[in-house]
């Protein structure tokens, strides 16, 4: 089932950065001391120890939920939305600090540009599995 | 005949919205990059050698969205996630050079971002519709289509192969190549155009792939046409200095040239015996 699938991908890949976020490694995760001093996952997004956490708290629920389809589309409908906001309330942040290299988001949390469009795909992504119907993978010969 | 999916459908259009505007403003207006581009390219060439590509690739969506047809939609799949994480890699690699929060590098963002994480999942959706389809319709489509001949495929092979180790060499290297490039060029502008090679290097393995049929191949073969011809037009219409004179600037043109020749030699060849 493509919603199973989809989840389990996503919750791979988080799991993944939240994994690899804890490798002090400069080429992999290089320090950025010219904003709020956070290491660059892969060069790109912004972390600390608490958003590696995050990100491995998604990916493992993700992973847990995919035995049946009613719990994957269940955490799609919780997590979609959650990332979505995140992505909205850093971008709210960014403005009104006036669009820095890097922000920290409640205090606690490094964001970056990569890192809102990071959670706006794969919110999006996510929300779409959490709402798909299962039928779609059925027979369809509609087209745009 | 197995008509693409509708979200599929949805992500060529959002994939037109975007290389139409990156497209003709990289390739039409070289020069003003540090305006409406995500990072400032130094060079109109390096500039063209980039817009290219989009320009090329829009031939090839509009034809998928004008064809509907699954099987021949297929082999760009696997096109389309390695263009998105060979410029992940670029952008990983050059971030510094990137002007964080320019629409166009938003934009950018979110393009590369969805090959490696939306595509995988909506082949799976297709694939099951697919099969679905295909369990209740008796199979007619394939049947009469022609077989790509022996000698064909291993020249495709042998190119897809080189092209994609080209890729990956010049990915890794970027920075010695540029030295020895024809114009002056950055590493990033490099490795952008990589994804360019390795596209061209994957539509030309899948040959490989069992029960390979002309119309399966064809529009992978006219994407790398269109991106030749335009990556060839644009040596010649930028007045820019250009390197006749090393090792590079000779072989670059030719390399635009093969990847118009196979193709045309293909088409001619094949879509002469369809009719």
């Amino acid at each position: 089932m493509f919603i199973q699938f989809g989840v389990k991908l996503i919750g791979i890949v988080y799991l993944a950065f939240g994994i690899i976020g804890f490798f002090p490694f400069d080429f992999i995760n290089p320090m950025h001391n010219e904003g709020v001093g956070a290491r660059y996952l892969f060069n790109l997004v912004a972390i600390n120890y608490l958003h590696n956490i995050i990100h491995l708290t998604i990916g493992i629920s993700a992973l847990l939920s995919i035995k049946t389809l009613s719990r994957a589309q269940r955490w799609g409908k919780i997590c979609g939305p959650v990332l979505l906001i995140l992505f909205v309330g850093g971008m709210v942040q960014a403005f009104i600090e006036g669009l820095p290299n890097d922000q920290m988001f409640l205090g606690l949390v490094p964001l970056n540009s990569p890192g809102h469009i990071l959670h706006l795909v794969t919110g999006g992504i996510v929300l779409y599995l959490g709402l798909a119907s299962p039928s779609a993978a059925g027979v369809e010969t509609d087209s745009l | 005949m197995s008509p693409i999916s509708k979200e599929f459908r949805l992500l060529y259009w959002a994939i037109l919205g975007v290389i139409v505007p990156f497209g003709l403003l990289l390739y039409f207006f070289p020069g003003g990059t540090e305006l409406y581009w995500a990072w400032v390219i130094p060079h109109p060439r390096s500039s063209i050698l980039i817009g290219a590509g989009y320009v090329g690739a829009f031939a090839y969506y509009t034809l998928l969205l004008r064809e509907n047809d699954w099987h021949q939609a297929l082999n760009g799949m696997g096109g389309l996630v390695i263009f998105c994480i060979v410029l992940l890699i670029a952008t990983f690699l050059h971030w510094e050079e990137f002007r964080t929060y320019h629409i166009t590098t938003l934009v950018w963002l979110i393009f590369y971002y969805v090959g490696p994480f939306l595509v995988p999942i909506l082949y799976r959706l297709q694939t099951q519709r697919a099969a679905a389809q295909s369990s209740t319709t008796p199979a007619s489509d394939a049947d009469g289509r022609s077989s790509i001949a022996q000698g064909w495929k291993v020249w495709q092979a042998a190119r897809g192969f080189f092209y994609l180790a080209l890729a990956l060499f010049w990915l890794v290297s970027a920075n010695t190549v540029s030295t020895a490039w024809p114009w002056p060029i950055n590493a990033l502008e490099l490795r952008v155009f990589m994804g360019q090679v390795a596209i061209i290097g994957w539509n030309a393995v899948v040959v490989l792939q069992e029960r390979r049929q002309w119309q399966q191949f064809r529009l992978g073969q006219i994407l790398t046409g269109a991106i030749g011809f335009m990556q060839l037009i644009g040596l010649f219409i930028s007045s820019t200095t250009y390197s006749w004179s090393i090792g590079l600037g000779i072989v670059l043109p030719l390399m635009f040239g093969e990847w118009i020749i196979t193709p045309l030699l293909l088409l001619q060849k094949y879509e002469r015996a369809k009719r």
